[in-house]
């Protein structure tokens, strides 16, 4: 019997529409596309940078054209054409804004489309938002206030301008340039992304927070985001993406470097729903993210991701716990549905001693999707008393999904404590049928499973995501057991 | 380090080791398809996933000199009753060919068994490894003798059996191949053995392939127990049937240098199989455990054991692989790896792998790496213990999981080998 058969929910679930696919019109100032040498040093002009930022780029794209894209993880898409890309697209209202009301009408509306209505976040919630609209930030809040502080929040290509030796100290100390096929990509042709500073000692007050969206029809999203902690200080940084519906397949190459300071704490999360793809899985963003933080001397860093969309997602979170006794955690929910791949996990690299790392990563599986973790725990020769633990479970929907694990656990020191357990079953036909019996709907019974087997994770969310995540879990979810 | 061989050095390896193996004796025609693959397969190298730990590089040195003297080795394990083989180096040497005729149940060596039912052995002996790896295409390409075990449907084999391969000194290529059919409702045990001497040195490059019937029984234990300098190569073939049982424990006594493939194919419903074993390196000793099971049928079982000690500057493997087909409902399936690494620069690299295509599983595998619990220790210490003592009772409480499945023989006859080898007794 076919799962639509013994669940018309899953029928139902299986049409549903992309809920945030719209597009905004708002005339944009876009390149041709394709890329060469030209293309960047336009890209660099128009943004006004100095010399050896181009440089920089022009470095990265020498080394891209020398590297091949990876076909290792356990996904299978048509490559992107990166000749048909556009790299560069900014909205053309280009005047410097003084405030909230100056931005675009049709750009507010959008936002308010997203939820992300800036006066409201602004007064409910204290969340400074950055938000970035193709490659360019437009509205920038609550930045005075964190400068009372010496916190930087502003825009890479805004640091670029005004703190080019922070920047220029510590761009590509995390990610090199050569780390991977993307990730040179990505330094090549970079348009905008976050920056952020905080000084020593500080705790940032709020919870920091950009929302990336791809608007502009057939353009890449190559953002760059660089966020310091300085010794002592701690700050929380969400990320929120949604993109709207189209048929070409999108390119989005991130990459995020994390610094971690002696004593600092970074706690970044993120909640990540692009459009899919259309049941078939024609159309979707392809997410080819790199991240990835360093933590000098008892520093911790916390990854939280929540990833629901995306036709094709190549992401691993790192931590490089370089320094005695620093920690990095990583807390994942990977939901994958209809023709969705996901090939997602982290790398925790442990070189110094007393390092601690966990890893919680939870995978759902349905419609013909491929969820898989992929994750590396490396023990170095050093990292005298390293801890690791990882758990890695899968929840299977329907019988044309899968579920993989792909974990490499290398030590390297007798010292260390390594556990790894994984799990992969269905969803209980016992459990759901405990629920029923006590007056539950089924769509509820699943949304409380799926919740629950979650909990782990999306308890480790700020509380403005949590909300935002379980209702995707629920969107994503209920009525999709087969 | 460049681990990138150039055709000519492979090239160079295959032909001598053809060489040598065809001047000692080939057992049978080459595979066809084997003398394809080696042609178009890469060697292995680092950048392989399969190949990411292991560096194969070293055996393009091998090379074989002298050819072997055929003297009897040293007998193992005397108190087992079983129907003894002996193979020097790929040769058969010694043991009373069991044969009931054409229906009836077959124990001796391949060269035997092709001359006397090459039809019987037709349909299966071919090894699904040929194809796929560069090592196992060479094996089957220049195969050498083995024992060959042929039970009909609904016979039982009443004694065990145990061939022995030995590798005598010098540098020496063996490339054994060793066949199993168990007909359908039949059943049969067996215990393969492979040893050398200190001095032993070259390429030990063997292959088991084995087809358990519907219904049918197969118990298996693979002793490795190798000193000296040679290369071991092992690669396990099993295919089962419907309702059918396997039983596969192998334990790496000792191993200069070792990669077994172990690969079970579940090729029908209700399919049980249990695949153990154990190792524990030292010195500067490789070696790696490869195993993979395709649940290609629904409501098939397994449940993989793997337990090893690395020491000193030793380097340990672990790659296990689960594989849930498509449509293979109810499968359950459990493995487990557990590691304790006792030296400073030892090091254990474990890939426990889960590949789900099917909803209604239940898969679990869990892995850790740890060391010996000081508690444990202070507390036999305690009690009057001598540190090596108390080291050694912890080395066998650890491995009894995975020992006691052995015969008590056998099982006492590795523990005493790991405890000799770290100076435990």
């Amino acid at each position: 019997m076919s799962a639509s058969e013994e669940n018309p929910l899953l029928d139902e679930f299986t049409r549903k529409e992309y809920e945030f696919g719209f597009t905004t019109d708002i005339a944009a100032d876009k390149l041709e596309p394709g890329l060469n040498e030209g293309v960047i040093r336009l890209i660099s002009s128009k943004k006004n940078e100095p010399e050896w930022m181009l440089q920089w780029r022009l470095e990265a794209f020498r080394i891209w054209q020398t590297m091949e894209e990876p076909d290792w993880a356990h996904v299978n898409y048509e490559k992107p054409d990166y000749q048909a890309i556009s790299y560069y697209s900014a909205p053309k209202s280009k005047v410097p804004l003084g405030s909230l009301d100056e931005v675009d009408p049709e750009m507010r509306a959008t936002m308010d489309k997203l939820g992300i209505s800036m006066e409201e976040q602004k007064r409910l919630s204290g969340v400074a938002v950055d938000f970035v609209m193709d490659s360019v930030s437009v509205a920038t809040s609550f930045k005075d206030k964190l400068a009372d502080l010496g916190i930087i929040f502003c825009s890479m290509s805004e640091a670029i301008q005004e703190h080019p030796e922070l920047v220029r100290k510590h761009i590509g100390s995390v990610v090199p340039v050569k780390d991977n096929f993307f990730s040179a990509l990505n330094s090549a042709v970079f348009t905008d992304g976050s920056f952020c500073y905080i000084p020593k000692g500080s705790k940032c007050p709020m919870e920091l927070s950009t929302y990336f969206r791809i608007n502009e029809a057939g353009t890449g999203q190559f953002e760059r985001t660089l966020l310091i902690a300085e010794e002592g200080s701690y700050v929380s940084y969400l990320e929120g993406c949604t993109a709207p519906q189209r048929d070409e397949n999108q390119l989005h190459a991130a990459v995020v470097e994390l610094i971690a300071k002696d004593d600092a704490e970074i706690k970044y999360s993120t909640v990540q729903n692009w459009y899919p793809g259309d049941a078939e899985g024609k159309g979707g963003v392809f997410n080819f993210v790199t991240k990835r933080g360093i933590c000098e001397a008892r520093a911790k860093i916390s990854w939280t991701q929540v990833e629901t969309g995306s036709a094709v997602t190549w992401k691993y979170p790192s931590c490089i716990l370089k320094g005695d006794g620093s920690i990095g955690e990583f807390y994942s929910v990977a939901v994958t549905n209809n023709a969705q791949q996901a090939d997602t996990g982290t790398k925790m690299i442990h070189l110094g001693a007393n390092t601690h790392s966990t890893i919680i990563s939870k995978g759902i599986s349905a419609g013909n999707s491929q969820n898989s973790y992929r994750g590396l725990v490396q023990i170095g020769p050093r990292a005298r008393h390293a801890r690791n633990f990882s758990q890695c479970d899968s929840l299977l929907m329907t019988d044309t999904s899968g579920a993989h694990t792909f974990p490499y656990i290398e030590t390297k020191n007798p010292t260390a404590h390594v556990e790894h357990e994984a799990t992969t079953s269905r969803i209980g036909e016992d459990q759901i049928f405990y629920c029923l019996q006590r007056g539950l709907t089924e769509e509820q019974a699943i949304g409380l499973i799926v919740n629950g087997y979650a909990k782990e994770v999306l308890n480790k969310l700020p509380m403005e995501f949590a909300v935002e995540a379980r209702k995707l879990l629920t969107i994503s979810l209920e009525g999709s057991v087969g | 380090m460049n681990e990138v061989a150039t055709p000519t050095q492979h090239a160079a390896l295959a032909a001598r080791v053809s060489e040598a193996c065809a001047a000692a004796g080939l057992v049978g025609e080459p595979q066809a398809e084997a003398l394809e693959a080696l042609e178009a397969l890469d060697y292995p190298t680092t950048r392989q996933e399969r190949w990411k730990y292991t560096r194969a590089a070293r055996l393009l040195k091998v090379t074989p000199t002298a050819s072997a003297p055929l003297q009897a080795p040293p007998v193992v394990v005397e108190s087992l009753d079983a129907l003894r083989f002996t193979f020097v180096a790929g040769q058969h040497i010694s043991g009373e060919t069991l044969d009931e005729g054409a229906e009836g149940c077959f124990v001796g060596p391949v060269s035997v068994a092709l001359e006397r039912y090459p039809e019987r052995l037709k349909a299966w002996s071919n090894s699904a490894f040929a194809t796929q790896e560069w090592f196992a295409a060479l094996q089957a390409s220049a195969p050498q003798d083995g024992v060959c075990i042929l039970v009909p449907a609904g016979h039982k084999l009443q004694r065990p059996v145990l061939a022995h391969h030995h590798m005598p000194d010098g540098a020496h290529v063996a490339q054994p191949r060793h066949l199993v059919h168990i007909g359908d409702h039949a059943s049969a045990e067996a215990v393969l053995w492979s040893d050398n001497t200190s001095h032993a040195e070259g390429m030990m490059n063997a292959a088991i392939t084995a087809s358990v019937g519907n219904g049918a029984s197969l118990s298996l234990e693979i002793i490795q127990d190798e000193p000296g300098t040679v290369h071991h190569m092992g690669h396990h073939h099993f295919t089962q049937g419907s309702n059918s049982n396997l039983t596969v424990r192998t334990a790496t006594a000792c191993a200069h240098w070792l990669r077994n493939d172990l690969h079970i194919l579940q090729d029908g419903t209700h399919a049980d199989s249990t695949f153990h074993g154990c190792y524990l390196p030292n010195g500067d000793q490789f070696v790696d455990h490869h195993t993979r099971i395709d649940h290609a049928h629904p409501d098939g079982q397994s449940n993989e054991l793997y337990k090893g000690l690395a020491a000193d500057k030793s380097t340990a493997v672990f790659n296990g692989k689960i594989m849930v087909h498509k449509d293979a409902q109810r499968i359950e399936a459990y493995q487990s790896n557990r590691n304790l690494l006792l030296g400073e620069q030892a090091a254990m690299y474990a890939k426990p792998e889960l590949e789900i295509y099917a909803d209604d599983v239940r898969c679990s595998h869990g892995c850790t790496t740890g060391q010996f619990d000081k508690e444990a220790l202070f507390y036999l210490r305690s009690r009057g213990m001598t540190e090596t003592a108390a080291n050694n009772l912890l080395v066998q409480a650890f491995l009894a999981e995975v020992l006691d499945g052995f015969r008590p023989e056998i099982r006492d006859h590795v523990h005493s080998v790991f405890a000799r080898r770290l100076g435990w007794i």
